[in-house]
């Protein structure tokens, strides 16, 4: 005799805890939003979005790709972009992927990949990723842009 | 550092690869011993003498300073042989590791140091490479080193780290991988056998290409000389001195002939030479290298 009650628990059970820690890291990030806005006075902020490598327009990847016949990758990337509409530009910060629970989420920039297994360690990776001079460099591109 | 492949007209149809936690450097920085000298002038000769009989393409060394490093660099000067290194700070630690690579035959032109971070704290899953072999080949080397086993903490966060790096070869288009290191795990344990997916069976992990193939399961009894049973020897073990932590691990692909093949019968452990140097209680070394070898199969 079989029954799949506990399979439908135990599907329910990760469900809630997939839609609790993402709950959670969306309030990381909307601190995030809600810091750069702020300190750029509304020039910059930041969304999550999919991409993929030819978005990026990298010319060594989109060569590569073409000498090795290799597909274009799809990932999801959290980006920095002018406010204004009149100003559409947008630079890269990270690559983010998700966990299946949400967590762990994996960070990846300038030649690091971290998967944050919580809270604190996504607070870290971020606080890294933005003291590093490659994400202050992008960000002081848009304000300038911003600035026109 | 980018390198470039001199073509010398030669085709490349092998390739040799090997991984040697040399213990000269543990934590990355040099040791406060007075025979570090000595050690260094041993692990160099160990090193060319390794590269010269073994032919090696790719060898990782694992526990080295930069110190270390520019030594070694002016012992392969004049030859083919370039390194590059790898002393990422990592939280509270740091990578102690670095790639000596036959230029003619390789090259290294992308890296990314793979960390899991959990309550704050960060461990190193993993250094990434893509090597790019003269044929064109492009093979995604992750070299590892493990924190040990003497904290229990460490079996729970291994298997976390054997996660990150199933996750990062996911999520990339490269179907070659190799996984080389000192994993601080045997073949059989949990990081490695079920959540890396190293497998010990051939047949398997030929019709599944989610798994890795393990060679060095078949290494864990003990070696034909009677004079060692593992990798790393540790003088204080309870009922082996010997421990098998350090293995070269490859992707389905590798058995399926598409390309590159592996050589099972040439995953090895040890030389003669650093036997006799972990054998030596006056010296530092205490891990055996371990060998493997691809050859070029055409399709």
């Amino acid at each position: 005799m079989f029954n799949f009650e506990e399979s439908l628990k135990s599907g329910i059970s990760h469900a809630e805890e997939e839609q609790q820690n993402r709950t959670e890291i969306d309030s990381v990030i909307e601190q995030l939003k809600s810091d750069i806005e702020t300190f750029t006075s509304g020039k910059v902020s930041i969304k999550l979005e999919n991409r993929t490598d030819i978005d990026q327009g990298d010319f060594i990847t989109n060569a590569l790709a073409t000498v090795y016949g290799r597909k274009s990758r799809k990932y999801m990337a959290m980006v920095a972009f002018n406010q204004s509409p009149e100003n559409s530009f947008d630079k890269e910060l990270c690559e983010w992927k998700y966990g299946e629970k949400g967590y762990p989420v994996t960070i990846d920039y300038f030649n690091k990949s971290i998967t944050c297994a919580d809270k604190e360690s996504l607070i870290n990776t971020l606080q890294d990723l933005l003291s590093k001079p490659d994400a202050g460099k992008k960000i002081k591109f848009l304000i300038d842009r911003a600035q026109g | 550092m980018e390198s470039s492949i001199e073509d010398d007209g030669n085709l490349l149809d092998s390739l040799s690869l090997a991984w040697w936690n040399t213990s000269l450097s543990p934590t990355g920085k040099v040791r406060k011993n007075k025979n570090n000298e000595e050690n260094l002038i041993i692990a160099g000769q160990a090193i060319t003498s390794m590269l010269i009989e073994k032919k090696i393409d790719f060898l990782g060394i694992g526990e080295v300073s930069p110190s270390d490093i520019e030594y070694f660099k002016s012992l392969l000067l004049g030859t083919p042989y370039d390194i590059i290194d790898c002393f990422e700070q990592v939280g509270r630690g740091q990578f102690s590791q670095a790639y000596i690579y036959n230029a003619n035959n390789v090259r290294i032109f992308n890296q990314k140091i793979l960390v899991f971070s959990e309550l704050g704290r960060n461990y190193r899953a993993g250094h990434s490479l893509i090597i790019e072999t003269k044929c064109g080949s492009l093979i995604n080397v992750i070299v590892a080193h493990w924190p040990s086993k003497l904290q229990s903490y460490n079996d729970t966060v291994r298997n976390q780290l054997a996660k990150t790096i199933r996750s990062n070869i996911d999520n990339l288009s490269e179907d070659k991988v190799i996984l080389m290191g000192d994993f601080n795990a045997e073949p059989f344990e949990e990081s490695l056998s079920a959540y890396l997916l190293a497998s010990r069976d051939k047949l398997k992990v030929r019709k599944k290409k989610e798994l890795f193939y393990n060679p060095f399961w078949s290494k864990l009894g003990m070696s034909q000389c009677e004079g060692f049973c593992g990798s790393y020897f540790y003088k204080s073990g309870v009922s082996s001195n010997w421990h098998l932590f350090d293995q070269i691990i490859v992707s389905s692909i590798f058995l399926n002939d598409q390309g590159w093949s592996l050589l099972s019968e040439e995953s090895l452990i040890g030389t003669e030479v650093i036997l006799a140097l972990v054998k030596n209680t006056n010296l530092h070394f205490d891990h055996l290298p371990v060998f493997t070898q691809l050859e070029k199969v055409n399709v």
